[in-house]
This record gives structure tokens, C-alpha cells and sequence, in this order.
């Protein structure tokens, strides 16, 4: 009887690899719209598959093991090992291994999305600045340059342009916030004192998510915001205008 | 052993079954509106006219209404008062008076609606009121140096606007208990009777307060003159003069807090005992909104329950202007340099 138990936890990787296969086209990411974002996604698969055939094996073996060494009459008996030094090297070194081998297929993306010494090569786009609970953004403007009399403020709403690469100094005024773009395959941390910059690049022209990823605070739930991404740079630079006399009105 | 582990195993599974059940379908906590804190002074019989002539008139939190003049349909209000409810309910509280369950934690402390005094308007400086859009403006924009959070650009016009039906409706309510509480308490003193229709006498000056706002916005009718370096100093001009006496409270250098002559020795609270310092000009943070015109509707018309006063009297339009140039120019002015 109590080989039941071997059942038990038998449940628990069928039970994770059907739960996957149900919820894979269900709620999977949210579509790509990022130039690194394929990148990005092959590095999760490729973590998930390792884990997973991991962890798959792992609760095989363990239920086996359960079954085997029950304890019910006709069960195999269980003996104690002091220790197999092949072994202990084989569980050692194959996770070395495999950890050596995400480390070195990670490096490139890594170095592409967040080294600043291999960011595209243009000015800052805008400054966003998170805080409790809202997202303030200001618009280089024309001359590219932040800090000057042409900037624009914005709320809530990052407009960019589609296919440019967009330099995003992110701020913040009080706690730790973290700038989520589920679509554009970006999160960093927004840290109060430092500038950081981010940057993405846009495929497509839609509204996308923008939330906070770090719980920030009793109102974190509040902090949704909005990617406009403009289908042509004519349609951003029109919008810019139209926004920049909202805010210059004067009657 | 057997029977146990069996029925463990049983157990669990409707525990957690029941869990999430209760979960999904737990039932409502009732909230009502809390009484004022100076109601409960009053003799029982005044507690219950007060509290009864206000459900009669606005209802519940549940059930809210208005009454008809206002044209606010009972639909709207329970669409604004669940957004209220998600929304600003942990800080505004269930009854508008500023005590929700997070208020203690906030500097400054959120509005308390129930005075029906609103600092940010642009109705005429006769209104008492701030019109239905100023309210949607301040939802839209939040206000910046506090801990208002900004709701544009995800929520509608439409959907903001029930959320300002639903608060005015608490600042009407609010204000109708604190009349009511005040006219018994004078009556009681004064052993005098109460008018028959004083609830609704009452009602009625809060409604039209609020109706005058109809139609009613602050314009300036001459355009902004663009800030040339001759504005600007006209804009200090009078900034620095005894007759706007601007200089005494934001300081010479607009810096605000406590660098005003006035401000020094003396401590400034707004209507509601919250302390208060002046705007410090030089960072371009503005509670109401920082566009030109939003800066000129202030100076015009002040802020509602401080000590900043409007101008409308003592500048002309075109002075005013002056005066938002030279601000504007302050806050380029610092960060030129570099901060």
C-alpha cells in the first residue's frame, strides 16, 4: 500500500509537463516585436528545456526510487552507501558543465541588450521617470539632447517611432521601480539616484504594455502605462507637434 | 495507518477546494459612509436627522444618488464609484475624508473632500467650485510633488469623468453634514428651533455652489507675448514688487520653502491644518499642471485653501503673462545648470 505514495509524487512532473503543454498556447509570452526579443526567447527555451528535462528526470527517478524501496512486502531493500566518489564527481561536474554552457550562450545577447559599450550609437530618445505610481516621460525633442527648451513632457505614454533605435535614460524619484516592456522583451530596474540607460528597437506600429515589474509600493498596481509605437517616423514627428502645442497653449 | 493516510489526503483536497471556493465567491464586506467626527457631540435625535437626511439624499456607498437637478444618471455614479472604489478608495477613504488605510503613510495626506474646498480650479474667482473638468484634469495629470498618481492616457474622459461625479457627490455629501452639523449645533446653543426645511435649504446652497461652475473658465483674452529677455524682466518686475509681494513668500530667488521673508517665524497650514510652504518655483513641478495657461490660471486665480491668493484684481492680463515668462525662464534657468 504504500507504494501509492510512488504515485503521489509521480503526479508532480505529469502533472507540470501537461500543465506546460496546456498552458503553452494559452498564456505564453506576449508576441515579439523586438530585434532582440527572438534572442532573448531562445534563451529562455533553451533554460526551460534544461531544466525541465532536469526536473523531469529528477521526479522520475525520485518516484522509481519511492516505488522500489517502498517498504511493502515483495519491495526491494534499500542499503546504505557510504558515499561513490564517481558519482560525486559526475553530479558535480555535468551541472558545472551545463551552468559553463548557459554562461557562454547568454554572453553575446547580454552584451547586445544591456553592455553600454555595445548600445546603438544615438542620443538619448527620452528620459523616463518612474515613480509611486506613475511613469513621467520627457521627450528629447529635434535637437536630441535632454535638458533643453524644446523637451516635452509625457505621462504614462512612451511614443516612439517604428524601427529606430530608441535610448531610454530611465530614473527614479523615490523607490526601486522596474520598467517592463513585455512585447519588447525589456526589463530594468529603475533605481532612485542612478540614470540608467535602456534602449529597444520596434518592429511593428501598435500599443504595447508598459508596467512596473518590482513591487514598488500599495498602489503598484496602478503603475500600468503605454508604448505607442508610430507606424512611420512622419506619424511620431506629427504626433510630437501636435503634443508640443497642447503644451505650449497659451489661450 | 492506512485509514489515516487515506483521509488526510481527502481532507487536504476539500480544504483546498473549499479555500479557493470561499475565494472566488466571498461575500462583499458592507461599507457605509463614516459619520463626521463632530456628529456623535450632537443629541441622539440630531444624529439621526442629520444621518437619515443624507442616506435619503445620497444613498450608500452600495446604492448612490444624487439628487435630480444634478443630472447625474445612478448608472454613472455606481460606474465611478466602483473605479473609486479599485482606485483611490486606500488613500481618499470609503467617505471622501481622506482616511483610507494608506493615508498615514502619505506627506502631504490625501484631500479630504468633505470641506468642498478644491486647490486647483479655473472657474472665475467668484465661483467657489472647480468645474467637472478641472477635477478630470487633476485625475488625468495626478499632482506632481505629491502622491496623486497621474491617470492619463489609460482611462477615458468618460470614465473619469463618473469618477468626478462620484467625488463630488462625496464632497456634496460631506459638505451638507458639516452645514447640517453646525446649523444644530447653533441651534442647540442658541435654544432656538430648526426650520422645518433646513436639510433641504442646506442641500440646495451646496447644489448651486456646484452649479455655478457650469460654463464657468478662467481665459486669458490676450495672447502670451513670447518670452523675450524684455518680458522675463518685466516678469521679475513684478515679481519683486510690493504690489504682488510674490518675493515675500517663494523668496527672492523663487525658491520657496522658507527662504520668504513672510514665511520666516511664521508657519503656514492650508484649510485643512496640513502644513504648507511655498512653491519652490525653480523646479517646474506644479501641482496644476505646468502648460503656460496652467501657470497663468493660477496666478489669476490662487490656490483654494492656502495662502496664495489670486491676482485677477491686482495684475493686469498681460502682466500676468509677463509673470509666467519669468517663471518659465527660472526653471531653464536651473537647469542649465545641469541639475
Amino acid at each position: 500500500m504504500k507504494r501509492l505514495w510512488s504515485l503521489f509524487f509521480l503526479a508532480i512532473p505529469v502533472g507540470g509537463v501537461l500543465f506546460f503543454v496546456y498552458s503553452r498556447n494559452r498564456w505564453w509570452f506576449p508576441e515579439n516585436v523586438s530585434t532582440f526579443g527572438g534572442e532573448i526567447d531562445n534563451l529562455f527555451n533553451l533554460i526551460l528545456w534544461i531544466t525541465g528535462v532536469v526536473f523531469v528526470l529528477t521526479e522520475l527517478t525520485l518516484a522509481y526510487f519511492l516505488f522500489k524501496y517502498s517498504g511493502d512486502a515483495g519491495a526491494g531493500k534499500a542499503r546504505y552507501v557510504h558515499g561513490n566518489h564517481a558519482a560525486e564527481m559526475a553530479w558535480t561536474a555535468i551541472p558545472c558543465l551545463i551552468l559553463l554552457f548557459i554562461t557562454f550562450s547568454q554572453m553575446g545577447t547580454w552584451k547586445k541588450v544591456k553592455f553600454r559599450s555595445h548600445f546603438p550609437d544615438v542620443q538619448p530618445f527620452a528620459e523616463v521617470t518612474a515613480g509611486q505610481f506613475e511613469w513621467r516621460i520627457r521627450y528629447a525633442g529635434a535637437d536630441g539632447k535632454l535638458h533643453t527648451a524644446d523637451d516635452l513632457a509625457g505621462l504614462n505614454d512612451l511614443h516612439v517611432p517604428v524601427n529606430e533605435n530608441i535610448l531610454i535614460h530611465l530614473k527614479s524619484r523615490d523607490v526601486l521601480h522596474s520598467f517592463f516592456l513585455p512585447h519588447l522583451r525589456l526589463k530594468q530596474d529603475a533605481v532612485p539616484g542612478m540614470t540608467i540607460p535602456v534602449w529597444f528597437n520596434a518592429m511593428k506600429a501598435d500599443t504595447y504594455d508598459l508596467v512596473c515589474a518590482e513591487l514598488c509600493g500599495w498602489g503598484h498596481y496602478k503603475m500600468r502605462g503605454r508604448l505607442s509605437v508610430h507606424p512611420t517616423r512622419e506619424a511620431y514627428d506629427a504626433w510630437f507637434q501636435e503634443a508640443a502645442a497642447q503644451e505650449e497653449r497659451a489661450q | 495507518m492506512e485509514f489515516r493516510t487515506v483521509a488526510i489526503g481527502v481532507l487536504s483536497t476539500a480544504g483546498l477546494a473549499a479555500f479557493f471556493y470561499y475565494g472566488a465567491h466571498a461575500p462583499q464586506i458592507p461599507v457605509a459612509y463614516v459619520p463626521h467626527e463632530s456628529l456623535t457631540q450632537l443629541p441622539e435625535k440630531s444624529q439621526g436627522e442629520i444621518s437619515g437626511f443624507l442616506e435619503k439624499t445620497f444613498g450608500t456607498p452600495d446604492a448612490p444618488r444624487l439628487p435630480e437637478e444634478c443630472g447625474v444618471e445612478p448608472r454613472v455614479l455606481q460606474a465611478g464609484r466602483e473605479f473609486y472604489r479599485r482606485q483611490c478608495l486606500h488613500c481618499h477613504g470609503v467617505t471622501g475624508d481622506g482616511a483610507g488605510t494608506t493615508a498615514p503613510f502619505m506627506t502631504p495626506p490625501p484631500r479630504d473632500y468633505r470641506k468642498g474646498v478644491f486647490k486647483i480650479s479655473s472657474t472665475m474667482p467668484n465661483v467657489d467650485k472647480p468645474s467637472r473638468q478641472d477635477l478630470v484634469d487633476t485625475l488625468k495629470r495626478g499632482l506632481p510633488g505629491t502622491l496623486m498618481p497621474a491617470f492619463s492616457p489609460l482611462f477615458d474622459d468618460q470614465t473619469l469623468g463618473a469618477v468626478v461625479d462620484y467625488v463630488i457627490l462625496l464632497s456634496m455629501r460631506g459638505e451638507t453634514e458639516m452645514l447640517l452639523i453646525q446649523a444644530h449645533k447653533e441651534a442647540i446653543d442658541d435654544e432656538e428651533e430648526l426650520g422645518e426645511n433646513l436639510g433641504q435649504e442646506i442641500l440646495d446652497q451646496v447644489i448651486g455652489r456646484w452649479k455655478e461652475t457650469e460654463g464657468s473658465l478662467v481665459t486669458p483674452s490676450v495672447p502670451r507675448p513670447s518670452a523675450t529677455e524684455e518680458s522675463i524682466a518685466k516678469g521679475r518686475e513684478i515679481f519683486l514688487s510690493s504690489k504682488t509681494n510674490c518675493f515675500g513668500c517663494h523668496g527672492m530667488e523663487g525658491r520657496g520653502g522658507e527662504t520668504g521673508q513672510s514665511v520666516q517665524g511664521s508657519e503656514f497650514k492650508d484649510d485643512w491644518g496640513n502644513r504648507i510652504f511655498p512653491a519652490d518655483l525653480t523646479q517646474g513641478i506644479y501641482r496644476g499642471g505646468a502648460r503656460p495657461l496652467d501657470l497663468w490660471r493660477r496666478i489669476y486665480k490662487g490656490v483654494k485653501g492656502t495662502q496664495m491668493p489670486g491676482f485677477a484684481e491686482t495684475l493686469t492680463e498681460e502682466e500676468i503673462w509677463h509673470v509666467v515668462n519669468f517663471l518659465k525662464s527660472l526653471v531653464a534657468e536651473e537647469e542649465g545648470k545641469g541639475g
